[in-house]
């Protein structure tokens, strides 16, 4: 995607945060307020704010001469990263076995980020993997009195 | 409490040691790991400082700060790459002189200034923050919030990126700072029926979300494969005393210049480094070799980026207003002790501030120590490959966001804060600038409303008190210089 369009997305996006967060706060009411200072006098404050400065982002976005091609290398990697994290906090809140996953999780995204298959690698990562559950487990469980 | 009445014994307690000796090594190894700097440090230590005493945790952050100024000149002499942005200044001469002569001999000249700067910076934090919370005693509401909206505005303005989506930046920061149950009125602002936002949003999940989640993110995409070779040989930091002392100027003109630009919001330790080595080389005698590997090119950055640090956490101390997000960071390791820093702290937690400012002095001699010591080994862990770094740093930083706070719910909040800003980091938005807008907002909106409440809704308080028209020709000055500066840029391209 380009620069100027990945903007226009991000700038619409912030526009409509703002106008949710305009339309929220207009609504909080505080008797004991006097005149118009409550709770809803910053943030309406922000929003008008939020959305003037992204029409000038847009105008200025608009305004560029140049334009680039916004790129995410290693995309899949990054996305792996992300969903690895979403199903170890998911499986870690109904499973609840903490170090074991742990152990699955660091290993798992030693082994997909590494850039080719080896038996020396394979160890090395596993050792890694174990040494590094069992240095977590020292330091919070048995240290700071952390309980997972 | 008067400088010199601080009881020692507080400062060499076990706890208090161990933060200091913690934070150095940890800072330290951040430091020089290329693209993690002295906040991803910071952040990583701040989920730990809950089971600490504040005066161990807040030292364990400092020490941390401090340690990872130095770390990030490791990488910068022997790979080239800057281990901080504050370090790009040293790569010059430092990894020149490396190159040329011997990695150790610059990496020598680096501790020693660091530390020199250090220290520097510690003494002027030492005796100028009470003469300065004097005059901070005498501010009101509407001052505070004046000074909240200059860090605001100098950390945004100044941004070498675009300056408008750092003010969005700023924004979106103060407007996620108002979620939670309002302290003024108790009504729930955009809490969406969500008991674990009744707080508001838990400030260890936004950062790490923010600066370790993005940041490693930003690392999987572009830096995974990257191999870095070092050779353990030629590192021992060793320089004698006449090495020493022909760096003395440089490291004078660093310390001074480094303590001074710290106190300025949003300047921080890169334009302090930058400003230095420029300065240095112009008060040179041999302006010419800098660049080819002269010891003065590496002296003068390397003090002022940690003579940064004491500077920096002046007006964190005195007014309770961070100028950066390191000690934004810092600035919440404060609040989750239930300490505010502000004028008041000297009377009511002088042993504490105290205990601070002697452990920075001794946070700087601990990060020589270790320097001298483990230097290569740090060298040596360079060479770690992403794609083993990665995973445990990932792992380490969802821990902290738990430990913190004993809340699944936290966890998805840093994700979902990392996915944002590594995305929004792209499109040029500042994610400095968010943070140290969503640590200020709560003082900033309490000040502005009381405020107005006792001006019955008038603006006119902020144009009829001296030290708010003070307050807003320096905002007013600010806002020129980035107009200036952005006109500069477009005149440029």
């Amino acid at each position: 995607m380009s620069y100027k369009k990945a903007s226009y997305f991000a700038l619409a996006f912030l526009v409509l945060l703002a106008a949710g967060c305009l339309w929220s706060a207009s609504g909080l009411r505080d008797p004991r307020s006097r005149g118009s200072i409550g709770p809803s006098y910053f943030p309406i404050i922000l929003s008008v704010l939020l959305i003037f400065l992204c029409g000038l982002s847009f105008v200025q976005t608009l305004r560029r001469p140049e334009d680039e091609t916004l790129t995410i290398p290693n995309l899949r990697y990054v996305l792996a990263g992300i969903g690895a994290i979403a199903v170890f906090i998911t499986l870690w809140t109904f499973l609840g076995v903490f170090y074991p996953l742990v152990f699955i999780f660091v290993a798992g995204l030693m082994l997909l980020f590494q850039p080719s298959a080896e038996l020396r690698r394979l160890a090395v990562i596993l050792v890694t993997s174990l040494v590094v559950t069992f240095l977590i487990y020292g330091l919070f469980d048995l240290v700071m009195g952390v309980r997972f | 409490m008067a400088v010199f009445d601080f009881d020692f014994r507080s400062l060499f307690e076990i706890s208090s040691l161990t933060g200091i000796l913690v934070g150095t090594l940890v800072g330290m190894l951040i430091g020089a790991l290329p693209g993690l700097g002295a906040t991803v440090a910071i952040v990583l230590l701040l989920p730990f400082t809950y089971s600490m005493d504040p005066l161990a945790s807040i030292l364990m952050l400092v020490a941390a700060y401090q340690a990872a100024e130095y770390g990030g000149s490791i990488s910068s002499i022997i790979l080239g790459i800057p281990g901080t942005p504050a370090a790009a200044a040293t790569i010059l001469d430092g990894n020149t002189l490396a190159r040329k002569s011997s990695p150790g001999k610059a990496l020598a000249y680096s501790l020693s200034a660091s530390t020199v700067g250090g220290l520097v910076g510690g003494v002027m934090l030492l005796f100028l923050s009470l003469p300065l919370s004097a005059i901070a005693l005498r501010l009101g509401d509407p001052e505070f919030f004046l000074i909240g909206v200059l860090g605001l505005i100098a950390v945004a303005g100044l941004s070498a990126r675009d300056v408008t989506r750092s003010f969005i930046s700023v924004v979106l920061g103060l407007m996620a700072g108002t979620i939670g149950i309002d302290v003024i009125s108790s009504a729930q602002r955009f809490t969406f029926g969500q008991a674990e936002l009744l707080d508001g949003l838990h400030l260890v999940a936004v950062l790490v979300g923010i600066f370790a989640i993005a940041e490693i993110l930003s690392m999987i995409s572009t830096d995974l494969y990257r191999t870095f070779v070092t050779d353990k040989r030629g590192l021992s930091t060793h320089i004698t005393f006449r090495e020493f002392w022909r760096t003395g100027k440089a490291i004078s003109l660093g310390s001074m210049v480094g303590s001074i630009i710290g106190i300025i919001p949003g300047m921080g330790a890169g334009a302090s480094s930058w400003f230095s080595y420029s300065l240095a080389r112009n008060m040179s005698k041999d302006p010419k070799s800098f660049g080819t590997g002269n010891p003065e090119g590496i002296a003068a950055p390397e003090a002022a980026n940690n003579a940064t640090v004491g500077g920096a956490l002046l007006p964190l101390i005195t007014l309770g207003i961070p100028g950066s997000a390191s000690t934004a960071i810092i600035l919440g390791a404060f609040i989750i002790h239930g300490i505010q820093p502000g004028p008041s702290i000297f009377s009511t937690n002088s042993t504490l501030v105290y205990g601070i400012f002697y452990g920075f002095l001794l946070a700087c001699f601990a990060m020589f120590a270790v320097g001298k010591l483990l230097t290569p080994f740090f060298a040596y862990v360079l060479k770690t490959p992403n794609y083993l770094l990665v995973p445990i740093i990932l792992i380490l930083a969802l821990i902290g966001v738990y430990a913190s706070n004993y809340m699944i719910f936290d966890l998805w909040i840093a994700l979902g804060f990392g996915i944002l800003f590594f995305l929004l980091n792209k499109l040029n938005f500042s994610a400095p600038a968010f943070i140290l807008a969503f640590v200020l907002s709560p003082i900033l909106e309490e000040s502005l409303r009381r405020a107005l409440l006792i001006s019955d809704g008038t603006y006119m308080m902020f144009f009829t008190r001296t030290y708010s028209i003070g307050i807003l020709l320096i905002i007013f000055a600010i806002v020129v210089l980035s107009l200036w500066t952005q006109m500069k840029r477009s005149v440029r391209k």
